[in-house]
């Protein structure tokens, strides 16, 4: 999702630091072997919080991606369209399937799911597709997060 | 600025969405297919335990999680990198 890169200051700023939480909640999220379960499932919660927010910041770039589905885009804006619709899907399904299958969150908020193992499958494959997908959404906004990243981490230009 | 407009509906519209993705996965979840994979997840172990609790496995974990951030993150992004460079060569 790309956006102008001097739009607003404080709103790029605060962008670029979200996109890195979101970067290291979701690496955090998919080392479950070193979080352990429990540690897995309170991160997964802590997650979608600052990926909604994410969602909700590009939301006049979705739009005007969508305003023009069925006209000329130019390639890589149509393909980040096709990759970020499908993206979103995924992380849905990955959500709510680690949700239902919640073995340590949930019990300690009193709230008591009988685990289908059909979500448990869904969980582990698309969790797995997802982290594909992330890689390649990564490389496609790579120039925005180094450029915002030099410009208001680094302050070099 | 229309914080209701430009923050609140946006929310609501991705969580609609959402639910709408939902309401669809429950009814795949009723058909043979789901009952096929019901099955075969109901014999495999899950794959994750609890934090490693020695230091020989706190590093096989990281060694595990170092390959498969690799394999599963690192590897497409390399290749969607290069292809990028290629086709936007001048």
């Amino acid at each position: 999702m790309q956006s102008p890169v001097k739009k607003s200051f404080g709103l790029t700023q605060f962008k670029l630091f979200l996109d890195l939480a979101v970067l290291a909640l979701f690496i955090t999220v998919n080392i479950p072997q070193l979080t352990g379960l429990a540690g897995h499932e309170w991160v997964s919660f802590v997650f979608a919080a600052p990926f909604l927010v994410h969602l909700v910041l590009n939301w006049k770039w979705i739009v005007s991606v969508f305003s023009r589905l069925f006209k000329k885009l130019p390639g890589e804006t149509r393909f980040n369209q096709i990759w970020d619709t499908l993206l979103f899907i995924m992380m849905t399904l990955v959500i709510f399937s680690g949700t239902v299958v919640s073995e340590a969150a949930l019990p300690a908020l009193g709230i008591h799911i009988e685990i289908d193992p059909f979500w448990r499958s869904i969980h582990t494959g698309m969790a797995n597709l997802l982290m594909l997908m992330f890689g390649v959404h990564l490389t496609l906004h790579w120039k925005w997060i180094t450029t915002n990243f030099r410009r208001y981490a680094l302050k070099t230009s | 600025m229309n914080i209701f407009k430009e923050y609140i509906l946006p929310a609501i519209v991705y969580i609609l969405i959402a639910a709408v993705l939902i309401f669809g996965m429950q009814f795949i979840a009723q058909t043979d297919w789901a009952a096929g994979v019901r099955e075969t997840t109901a014999n495999t172990p899950p794959e994750i335990g609890p934090v490693p609790a020695t230091l020989v496995e706190f590093l096989t974990s990281l060694a595990i999680s170092t390959v498969r951030m690799t394999l599963l993150i690192g590897l497409p992004f390399a290749i969607t990198s290069t292809i990028l460079k290629r086709t936007q060569r001048p």
